[in-house]
């Protein structure tokens, strides 16, 4: 089993490695690395930073690093089981005698390939950063050890969540995506109070040992400590020598804690996986962002039994007879009614979601429809938006619709279409904030319907797949319209972003985001 | 209306895909054959503009295509090998956005009675997620009629097509032919002994003939031998000829044999068909080439 295992695992990697998903995520990650150790530095208790030992090096690389790659690192790894499906790969797989314990495995540890190539792209450029800028002996444990032990079980983590998402039914589609950014969040968040079930970035235990060792050495400093500051790099912090994290038997169980979640993911997966036959499957699909035809696959063409074959001198009147095209201008109209039916066309669930939102909108209290259903509506246009930029590729319709006389100006019924979804969900409450006189307020909900598809556009047409702009809108919406980060506040759903001015720089940003998109498109 | 290839040539890497290729189109079907990775679907998607050449010119009634694509973009009809549909659309739905796409004013009329051309108007309502294959296909076909196109060019077309249907598409061609270009690339040679005037013959990326199927079958005259033999004299031919076709019977395997020379003793002489002069011609090219041949 386990070589079966392998060679999927293998095909999978071989396929990510050529793509240039990974290398951009490697240097991306070991510019991460520089940012945090040349350009700035880790405080702990308000005014303490470490020396610049190996071991410290290693931990504030690999704490940042991981808590990165936990929301980066899943769309880099999803989509496997996928690709499958839109390969047909997936008919030669179902019908081959390999066991879906193999199949699930081997698209697990394709994802800790994947994954852990990344990590040793960071922990190479630590290690420069460390023989360059770096003070004491060469410690490979204290380096090295915080990405095995730290990093390590996290990758599981995300590669196993990655595969849990594409197996089972309900968690395929944007649906997955966003239970797992919340789970992440809320990972991440706990483990900075130590309050995690799972410390899976390992801030929980790197506060616990750094927070021991500047107590030993400045017992004036009060516990319990929490959390981390980081901050460019200044004269007005005071040093502590930190010798790295005790690997107790404890904390290394602790730290093994999570493989158990990643067997319970991974069993999961391998019980409910469906064996790519969509009728089966042990749970039914309410995928929000699916947009499944409601009509059954025909297995035989129906209408060949009912007529047959003309003569060729009907064939000939038929062609004879058929009107003429006139040429005119683009059919803007229809393309976007077009567009605007494969955005809504939705499952039932969907349309209960948006029915709620628009009736909250237009009749609820403003305050509400403001603050707390704008950002609701702003996910659940999320699967529209997000498909918007990619259903050329994705549907492989790229070399019908790119042939045509300008495929640049197919971006305008798509564009009209995101709009017209995000306008019909909360277009409402912006008009009932103009007429109540908040025009800043409204401005934000403009800004939001004009350069959220704008931006959708952007990335999907550069990258060519979804998931990338709903992972970064799902953590823009996250610090933003939740957590009042005024930048990310694309809503501008706190007063404080509308006197930022915020909602200006949106408006401004849409006409960018679309030129970006229109430079992208193959012409 | 005129279709000129000049040197035109393709390099993905190292590998070149299409090379040197010089070819001249007037109206009537001409059918682009040859094994995998000849080059033909290459060819197809330069001409169609989706794809730059690395050399080469393609020019349009004059016009240079790859410095204005928009030249032959207004007059070509394309059926890809592989394309998808919106599975959320309905097939009538699916043609009205790719002639608004295409700017064809008042496409109603033309809509319907394609829809009816291709069999498809029971079907028209129905998204097309829930079409079969060859029911896409036929979609597919419709949609590259939708302009009217000057060029038609069609990337093995009849591919999970029924026998009815694909009779019915070779009738199609041969109707559309009367006034327009239509570039059939197949590895089904009967469609192409069917359908086209012309016939241009593609391996490993160059363009080995370019004739008419009289003339293809005239250069194989006297080369395609039939015979009955045992299994074990069908092993030792089958490794010094191209065997074209077997039937197995309780008399031994009757078989058709390309040679320049009497294969086999008692082997007589026979017509040769269009299938027997493509494998003649492609054995001959420079790259063995693998086949496929259609029963």
């Amino acid at each position: 089993m386990l070589g079966t295992a392998l060679s999927v695992a293998l095909a999978d990697f071989r396929r990510r490695s050529r793509s240039l998903t990974l290398p951009v995520a490697g240097l991306l990650t070991a510019y991460l690395g520089k940012i945090i150790l040349v350009d700035g530095e880790l405080i702990v208790a308000g005014s303490y930073t470490g020396v610049g030992t190996a071991a410290w090096y290693g931990a504030t690389v690999c704490a940042l690093g991981t808590t990165v790659l936990l929301i980066i690192g899943f769309p880099i790894v999803r989509g496997g089981v996928t690709h499958d499906y839109e390969t047909g790969v997936s008919v030669l797989l179902a019908t081959s005698s390999l066991s879906n314990t193999a199949y699930i495995f081997g698209k697990f540890l394709a994802g800790v390939a994947a994954l852990s190539g990344v990590t040793a792209v960071l922990a190479a450029a630590t290690t420069v950063a460390f023989l360059t800028n770096g003070t004491g002996p060469f410690d490979p444990v204290g380096l090295w050890g915080p990405f095995v032990l730290i990093t390590g079980p996290a990758i599981a983590l995300i590669a196993a969540a990655a595969v849990v998402t594409e197996v089972i039914r309900p968690l395929r589609g944007t649906v997955g995506v966003a239970v797992y950014v919340v789970c992440a969040f809320a990972l991440v968040a706990m483990g900075v109070n130590g309050t995690a079930p799972i410390d899976i970035t390992g801030i929980t235990l790197l506060q616990e040992s750094m927070t021991a060792q500047l107590v030993t050495q400045y017992p004036e400093v009060s516990r319990p400590i929490e959390g981390f500051a980081y901050q460019s790099a200044s004269d007005g912090t005071t040093t502590f020598r930190w010798d790295g994290i005790e690997w107790t038997g404890r904390r290394l169980v602790d730290r093994l804690s999570s493989v158990a979640v990643v067997g319970f993911l991974l069993f999961g997966s391998i019980i409910t996986f469906d064996r790519f036959n969509s009728d089966g499957g042990v749970l039914p699909s309410v995928s929000l962002g699916s947009n499944e035809s409601e009509d059954p696959p025909s297995t035989a063409d129906t209408s060949v039994a009912q007529t047959a074959a003309p003569a060729t001198t009907s064939t000939d009147e038929a062609v004879r007879t058929l009107p003429a095209p006139e040429q005119g201008r683009f059919g803007l109209l229809t393309a976007t009614t077009a567009e605007l039916r494969m955005a809504l066309r939705r499952q039932r669930i969907w349309w209960v979601g948006a029915t709620v939102v628009v009736g909250v909108a237009v009749f609820g209290p403003l305050g509400s429809a403001r603050s707390l259903v704008a950002p609701l509506a702003a996910l659940l246009a999320l699967p529209a938006l997000s498909a918007m930029g990619t259903r050329p590729e994705q549907e492989q319709t790229a070399q019908l619709l790119f042939t045509t006389t300008s495929p640049v100006r197919l971006l305008v019924p798509t564009y009209l279409a995101g709009v017209g979804v995000l306008a019909g969900l909360i277009g409402a409450t912006g008009v009932r904030l103009l007429l109540a006189g908040q025009a800043g307020a409204a401005a934000g909900i403009a800004g939001g319907i004009i350069a959220l598809p704008a931006a959708a556009l952007a990335f999907g047409v550069w990258i060519g797949r979804p998931r990338a702009f709903e992972t970064l809108l799902l953590v823009a919406w996250y610090l933003g319209p939740v957590n009042g980060l005024s930048a990310l506040d694309f809503l501008a759903v706190r007063p404080a972003t509308v006197a930022a001015g915020v909602p200006y720089t949106y408006l401004a940003a849409a006409p960018i985001l679309l030129s970006v998109a229109a430079l992208g498109r193959r012409g | 209306m005129k279709l000129e290839l000049d040197t035109l040539g393709k390099q993905y890497g190292d590998t070149w895909a299409l090379q040197d290729v010089d070819l001249e189109l007037d109206p009537g079907v001409v059918g682009l054959l040859g094994p995998n990775g000849a080059g033909k679907s290459t060819l197809m998607q330069i001409v169609t503009t989706f794809t730059k050449p690395t050399e080469g010119t393609v020019r349009w009634n004059g016009t240079d295509v790859v410095d204005s694509p928009g030249a032959i973009r207004e007059d070509v009809g394309y059926l890809p090998q592989e394309f998808g549909v919106y599975p959320s659309l309905t097939a009538r739905e699916f043609l009205q956005y790719l002639a608004a796409v295409r700017g064809l004013s008042e496409p109603t009329e033309r809509i319907e009675q394609l829809l009816n051309l291709v069999n498809l108007e029971d079907d028209a309502d129905r998204r097309l997620g829930g079409f079969s294959g060859g029911m896409r296909r036929r979609a597919g076909i419709a949609q590259a009629l939708l302009s009217d196109p000057d060029l038609l060019i069609v990337d093995e077309p009849t591919v999970g097509l029924d026998p009815t249907e694909r009779a019915r598409f070779r009738s199609l061609l041969t109707s559309l032919a009367a006034d327009r270009i239509v570039v059939l690339s197949t590895h089904i040679v009967p469609d192409v002994e069917a359908t086209a005037d012309e016939i241009a013959l593609l391996d490993d990326g160059q363009l080995l003939t370019h004739t008419t199927p009289a003339d293809l079958l005239a250069a194989v005259e006297g080369s395609v031998w039939e015979a009955i033999v045992s299994e074990s004299e069908l092993a030792d031919l089958k490794s010094r000829h191209t065997v074209a076709s077997m039937t197995r019977r309780s008399d031994g395997v009757h078989v058709r044999i390309v040679a320049d020379e009497s294969p086999v003793q008692g082997a007589n002489l026979a017509e040769p068909t269009l299938e027997e002069a493509y494998l003649s011609r492609v054995e001959q090219s420079p790259t063995t080439a693998t086949m496929e041949v259609s029963q």
